[in-house]
């Protein structure tokens, strides 16, 4: 597990010579072990945040560190891996060796069959190990990407829109999934969605992002599994939406 | 059905093709008829001196390729990686592009003569490019998005090479390879119509100059049948290579 702290966060983008702010100033704890929810409407930032933790992009200012049972760690010290939009699978690789490529360091060939067994079994895929990604769909390729993530043991998991292209059916199934992998797995989650029943659904903390900006900071208080016809579910997702809706 | 439709066209220009011998619509010394033609090539071949040709022409070929390959592969690789590197070699690699190996024949006869390096050298010539820019745009195209992948599991410049850049480029390789081939082939029929003592190309040329153009066909039929032959032996390797790709195979193969 990995706490994050984030410090004036700054990220400008030049398009054609103009300054463009994806991120201004950002200030954010995410506590040791806890899942955070990002939400926020398209072009807000959220990706910038995920990809600028996950070093894929350098910061324009500011700083990001990280923090192992109260001590500061170096994004070197840190097992951090993304789940992104897409699956990313590599298409020559089945599924049992998408997983598997995330264990690539790992001399001992026991472990990591061992270790991509157990995960194939946890997301349902052992029927389909030797399946190319082309021949699977895409709830079940978004899965195996979600079990790549967990076979390479990260401190720290960023999700950017993971479920955005799935149907409302896998969606929710998933949905589910993540919840339990939270809770069996206990790793500190970042999750980006544009959704914000699945934000509530998901988080325990729901960050609101708005032009780049961390607009408001929301405690979700409810126990796991939520149920979203709660009456305490809607007043948090109509008060997080109205925030949104108000900027 | 894909082999049988595929030999449909090329037996009905045959039949036409006997048809016009037999009765007498085609010049039998301009167009010699497909029986002569097949009794030449019998001949040819049971007195040996139609492999004799085809093994010396299929051992430059095969080796010009070879040695093009070694070059052409890793210097794509390492453009391709580096893409600062291009604007040192992008004007020289395009000026040699635009010259045809053939029109270079007379320049390697006076350096080399008649031996096989001058063939060799129109070989590389002719093949350095498909393998070269085939290779690089496979390296150049590899997807961000899946190198990204591997930036975030930690691996290395050798590991993102050998996991994601390589596999990913191998479509574009082999097509490089299966055009390679081909011009090489081609080219080295040229170069053997202008100057060898051995070789498909010399059979021709030969057969010219004695008046046999029974010959001539035999030439050009065999290196038709060659030219599918490797490149369906190409075409089989991708599908053992490559089967992650939901590949058609058309032009009435298998």
């Amino acid at each position: 597990m990995a706490g994050v702290e984030i410090r004036g966060a700054t990220k400008v983008y030049y398009i054609k010579g103009v300054p463009v702010h994806a991120l201004s100033n950002v200030n954010l704890s995410i506590a040791d072990g806890s899942f955070v929810t990002v939400v926020g409407k398209s072009g807000c930032g959220k990706s910038t945040l995920l990809r600028l933790i996950c070093d894929l992009e350098p910061l324009t200012s500011g700083n990001i560190t990280f923090t192992v049972e109260g001590k500061v760690k170096s994004r070197e010290e840190q097992r951090i891996s993304m789940v992104f939009q897409e699956p990313r699978l590599m298409p020559w690789l089945t599924v049992e060796q998408n997983m598997a490529m995330a264990l690539i360091h790992e001399p001992d060939s026991k472990k990591v069959q061992a270790t991509v067994e157990r995960f194939l079994s946890m997301l349902g895929l052992k029927r389909f190990k030797d399946a190319y990604p082309r021949q699977i769909s895409g709830g079940m390729a978004q899965r195996v990407a979600v079990g790549r993530t967990l076979c390479y043991d990260p401190d720290l998991i960023l999700m950017d829109e993971p479920l955005g292209a799935l149907d409302a059916f896998t969606r929710r199934n998933l949905q589910r999934e993540m919840v339990d992998i939270f809770q069996y797995q206990r790793k500190t989650i970042v999750f980006v969605t544009h959704d914000v029943d699945e934000a509530v659904f998901l988080g325990q903390k729901t960050v609101i992002l708005d032009s780049g900006r961390v607009v408001r900071e929301v405690e979700i208080p409810l126990d796991y599994p939520r149920i979203i016809t709660e009456q305490a579910f809607f007043l948090l997702r109509e008060d997080i939406m109205n925030t949104i809706m108000s900027d | 059905m894909k082999l049988i439709k595929g030999i449909i066209i090329p037996l009905v220009i045959v039949l036409l093709w006997l048809f016009g011998s037999l009765t007498g619509f085609f010049n039998s010394y301009l167009l010699p008829s497909p029986v002569t033609i097949a009794g030449t090539m019998s001949s040819l071949i049971e007195t040996g001196v139609l492999f004799k040709h085809i093994g010396i022409s299929l051992y430059r070929v095969l080796f010009g390729f070879a040695l093009t390959f070694m070059l052409a592969f890793p210097l794509a690789v390492i453009l391709g990686m580096n893409k600062k590197w291009n604007d040192y070699f992008d004007p020289i690699l395009d000026f040699i592009r635009h010259v045809p190996p053939l029109a270079c024949i007379p320049i390697l006869i006076l350096w080399f003569g008649i031996g096989e390096p001058p063939k060799i050298a129109i070989i590389m010539l002719a093949t350095f490019f498909p393998v070269f820019l085939n290779t690089l745009n496979g390296v150049l195209g590899c997807d961000k998005k899946l190198l990204e992948v591997g930036q975030v599991f930690e691996f290395t410049a050798l590991e993102r090479f050998r996991k994601i850049i390589l596999p990913s480029a191998l479509p574009s390789i082999i097509l490089g390879m299966r055009l390679g081939l081909g011009y090489s082939w081609r080219s080295l029929i040229g170069a053997e119509l202008i100057a060898a003592s051995s070789g498909i190309g010399y059979m021709i040329i030969d057969a010219e100059q004695i008046s046999r153009p029974d010959i001539i066909f035999v030439g050009i039929i065999t290196i038709g049948v060659f030219g599918y032959c490797i490149d369906y032996g190409f075409l089989k390797l991708t599908d053992y290579f490559m089967p992650w790709e939901d590949r058609q195979v058309d032009y009435g193969r298998g």
